[in-house]
């Protein structure tokens, strides 16, 4: 049996390469939650009294919540007592270290990663803001965006530098008391990226952040802002990768975004948290709340995002359109294998005139997976002329797994024009023949053909960030066919 | 060579093969003709391994290898393929992509490495040029939105990318004009080798006057019921099957 | 109490004409086929409520159910259709259809969903529900729901809320119909997808 471990490890460590741990000192409070850590990690980051307050008026209402059960998960009852809620793995930097210089075993994870941190080794085009744990490493490229007047910044950095615009827009969109983890985050929340663009400029490079867990038994909670200012542009990538660790780890994050008038703002994101071992030990729980304000007139977001991690995701990426001829998108891919299970889609609010929204969704379920689409499309009874187009469909690789679809169509006004359409069908064996009688062995078939039905979502996300997630894909996915 | 032996194969639980006999020597080109649903698409499948049809008895040998224990793709890399009858679409997948898959795997099969970039990129302008298909059609996700036409001339495309030694075209001229009757043949033909061999499923004269046959076989109800020359192709356009019976 | 209705062998038709409340549960047998018709008629002078909730079983293999459903409603109209289609067991075909019309102040749900259990392979099931909403005080909330466990099944499901195509309206009016009876004539299109046959009550 041990033997027998021992190669299911190496076989999954193969599927999943970014399971290493990095061994770097720690700061780790105790675990546990109450206000006292909230003003220990308020404290810690030199926060001013009214964050701390934030915070505070989020964990009291949080504590007379409970953890919610509509997801179509086996999301257990965590014990939220057995977590510890801030993790630093900066405080082994030598005291003599000059300031932006990093831990050299961080550096050699975040290269490991393929995410290069030293500046002149930095991806060209893309600026990457590297979190560990609750802290943030380093972000790259500031210098060049702060010539055009962008900031692109730790969270904990905004609120030192840029008090007041943080102040304006946090919970603005997704309040405090808006969900039971969005209030665990609010009160909680360690590090993450702040975004703002100034009016009338096209951000020159994408803006990415890297999220990577590494302490044992620490939930990382991060909180993400950006702020697209009028006629303005963003391209903003989010990725994400864990150890391999038998016991779970809490993942509690929230994303706001608010786009202006005439502003676009795209925003996509390759999650691959660690998905648990073959077996369903281990894994990410990723309860994680994104949404977007479109608040301005002819204001523009997309959300496209790329699901293979978690071992259980509950995420719904949303557009609120308030803004009169808003425009907001969402793509998604959600791939679950071996015990994973995903409950996640979108919710798309109409408030304004002649909006419209437009909603992919391809899920593939493969092992003893369970993949769910879950959506809302409401229309008020202002949205005149309100339109949306939604697609789900599901594709299943044995007989193990579900496939769920589960849209609210939800309309108050008559000039509204709202259609859904959803799928649900086996991976065809014509098409796997076909490619067999080409001489591609079926492994390599399922790769080709789920890639291709993934195709209109991966075209969405930026070149680079497409390669890696096509190869993600088929990996993760080897050896369910056949 | 092609050894076929006392072979009865099964779909959806119906008996369409009967007991086939056939060898297809190196070089030989075979027409295979018969009425609709007597297994001439049946045999094919089953040549090429198609998991929907069950074989319950005899032999088949390619070049000494037993192709009843090989995979539908091992099979593939011992030089057979199969211009389908009706090619299924398979959407997001690009062609140069599908190529490229598949001439890696042949190419690992061999134990040879795959070719770089720019000669595959070279390798697929020359076949594509040899079969007179437009660059638009490869650009497009495999088969998606093709006419039939164009589907039946991108088979014959694949063929020239993956240089098979053994061919079987599945009524390869239904759905083609004149004109592309004759660019297929033409490529086809250009593509031969002397120890090509193939077979070819057809209903027509017209096609068999392009790519001339060495034997003609007839296939009535799952058993071949008769073999001859060339001429047999012309006498059943002209008089049908029935005479055979 | 749902009231159960067994379906067993042969050809079956079952026609609902009821404005107002039921609870129903439909067991159908091997080989047995069920055409199921579901009419709202809604009356100018009044207001109706009509909710149904409807589960239907499938036991047996090589069983099939037809549902159609044709609502109209106006006034201060409350309509609501809860169904279930319970692929219990593989081999069995659902075709469900539902077409709805709001009219004044009309409130109407429809939530249906189709369970597919874990062995219930070769399943086919296509749930649709198209909705026109005529005024801005109509509201309509369709949640048309799969939840699948079994891998060699065909499912689809559509669901649509949308308004008179203004296209249409213009054309007809220029070809001289009056706005009214041009609307009235659109409407009738849309609901007359929907046919209910001619009389069999139960």
């Amino acid at each position: 049996m041990e033997e027998r471990n021992v190669f299911v490890k190496e076989v999954v460590g193969q599927r999943y390469k970014y399971g290493f741990t990095t061994d770097v000192r720690t700061e780790i409070i105790g675990k546990g939650l109450n206000e006292d850590v909230i003003r220990i990690i308020s404290s810690k980051k030199g926060e001013p009294d009214w964050l701390l307050e934030f915070r505070l008026n989020a964990f009291r209402w949080w504590q007379t919540q409970k953890q919610p059960d509509w997801g179509h998960l086996h999301l257990p009852e965590i014990d939220y007592q057995d977590i510890s809620y801030y993790a630093d793995p900066t405080v082994g930097r030598p005291s003599d270290a000059k300031p932006g210089e990093i831990d050299p075993e961080l550096m050699k994870t975040f290269d490991k990663l393929g995410i290069p941190l030293e500046e002149r080794m930095a991806l060209a085009g893309t600026a990457v803001d590297a979190v560990m744990d609750s802290v943030s490493v380093k972000t790259t490229h500031k210098k060049a965006l702060e010539e055009k007047g962008i900031i692109f910044c730790s969270f904990s950095e905004a609120v030192r530098n840029h008090p007041d615009l943080v102040r304006k827009y946090l919970g603005s969109v997704v309040s405090s008391h808006d969900n039971f983890f969005a209030a665990l985050n609010s009160a909680v929340f360690s590090d993450g990226s702040f975004v703002y663009i100034p009016k009338n400029t096209h951000c020159p490079m994408e803006l990415s952040t890297y999220f990577r867990i590494n302490a044992r038994n620490v939930g990382q909670f991060e909180r993400t802002l950006i702020v697209c200012d009028e006629g303005s542009y963003v391209s903003y990538l989010e990725g994400c990768t864990a150890p391999m660790r038998d016991e779970n780890q809490l993942h509690a994050a929230i994303v706001e975004i608010v786009v202006m008038d005439n502003a676009e703002v795209k925003y996509s994101t390759v999650q691959n948290w660690y998905p648990g071992d073959s077996e369903g030990r281990g894994g990410v729980y990723n309860l994680v709340t994104k949404r977007g304000h479109l608040l301005g007139v002819n204001s523009k977001l997309s959300w496209t995002q790329v699901e293979t991690g978690s071992a259980i995701t509950w995420k719904y990426p949303s557009c609120v359109l308030t803004g009169d001829n808003s425009q907001a998108e969402f793509y998604s891919v959600a791939v679950t294998n071996n015990y994973q299970e995903a409950d996640t889609g979108t919710k798309m609010i109409h408030i304004g005139r002649n909006t419209r929204s437009t909603i992919i969704s391809k899920g593939i379920s493969a092992g003893h997976s369970q993949n769910s689409y879950r959506g809302l499309v409401k229309v008020s009874p202002k949205a005149d002329n309100a339109r949306n187009y939604s697609s789900c469909d599901s594709l299943l690789l044995g007989s193990q797994c579900g496939a769920h679809t589960f849209p609210v169509i939800d309309v108050k006004n008559e000039t509204a024009t709202v259609e859904h359409e959803a799928t649900t069908s086996k991976i065809s064996e014509e098409q796997l023949f076909y490619c067999n009688q080409r001489g591609i062995s079926t492994e390599e078939a399922v790769g080709l053909i789920v890639n291709g039905y993934a195709k209109e979502v991966l075209n969405k996300l930026p070149m680079e960030f497409a390669v890696e997630a096509q190869k993600l894909l088929a990996v993760t996915l080897e050896g369910t066919v056949g | 060579m092609l050894e076929i032996k006392n072979l009865h194969a099964v779909v959806d639980g119906k008996e369409i093969l009967k007991g086939i006999d056939l060898t297809i020597r190196d070089g030989e080109i075979h027409a295979l003709m018969g009425t609709n649903g007597a297994g001439k698409s049946t045999l094919s499948n089953v040549i090429v391994g198609n998991p929907r049809y069950e074989v319950t008895e005899g032999t088949m040998t390619y070049n000494g290898q037993d192709l009843l224990s090989m995979t539908p793709d091992e099979r593939a890399h011992a030089g057979i393929f199969m211009s389908f009858q009706q090619p299924v679409e398979i959407p997001g997948v690009s062609m140069a992509n599908f190529m490229r898959a598949a001439v890696n795997a042949l190419a690992r099969s061999k134990g040879v490495n795959a070719p770089k970039s720019s000669d595959f990129l070279h390798l697929m302008k020359s076949r594509r040029e040899l079969v007179e298909i437009d660059q638009k059609l490869i650009n497009r996700s495999v088969n998606e939105g093709f006419s039939g036409g164009e589907k039946k001339r991108n088979e014959i495309f694949q063929m020239a990318m993956l240089e098979p030694s053994f061919c079987i075209l599945d009524e390869t001229d239904s759905g083609l004009d004149v004109d592309a009757l004759r660019i297929v043949a033409e490529g086809f033909n250009k593509l031969r080798r002397p120890e090509t061999s193939a077979i070819i499923i057809t209903h027509y004269q017209r096609l068999l006057d392009y790519i001339r046959p060495d034997v003609v076989h007839v296939l009535i109800d799952g058993t071949i019921i008769k073999t001859g020359g060339p001429e047999l192709a012309g006498q059943i356009e002209n008089q049908g099957f029935d005479w055979l019976r | 109490m749902a009231e159960i209705i067994n379906i067993k062998g042969g050809e079956h038709k079952l026609m609902l004409l009821r404005n107002h409340d039921a609870d129903m549960e439909i067991f159908i047998a091997a080989g047995a086929s069920l055409k199921f018709y579901d009419l709202v008629n809604s009356p100018t002078e009044r207001s109706i409520d009509s909710s149904i909730s409807v589960t239907i079983h499938f036991v047996g293999p090589g069983s099939s159910l037809i549902m159609r459903g044709r609502m109209t409603g106006k006034n201060d109209d409350v309509i609501s259709r809860q169904i279930l289609i319970d692929h219990g067991v593989g081999e069995c075909k659902s075709d469900i259809y539902y077409k709805c019309v709001l009219d004044g102040r009309a409130d109407a749900v429809f939530a249906g969903r189709v369970f597919v259990a874990k062995d219930a392979q070769k399943t086919e099931s296509h749930l649709l529900n198209r909705n026109l909403c005529l005024t801005k005080a109509a509201h309509m909330r369709s949640e048309p729901l799969l939840e699948i466990y079994a891998d060699d099944v065909r499912c689809s499901h559509g669901s649509s809320i949308g308004m008179l195509d203004p296209d249409a309206l213009f054309y007809l009016q220029q070809r001289g119909i009056p706005f009214a009876e041009a609307k009235r004539l659109l409407v009738d299109a849309f609901i007359n997808e929907i046919q209910m046959p001619r009389l069999c009550v139960r």
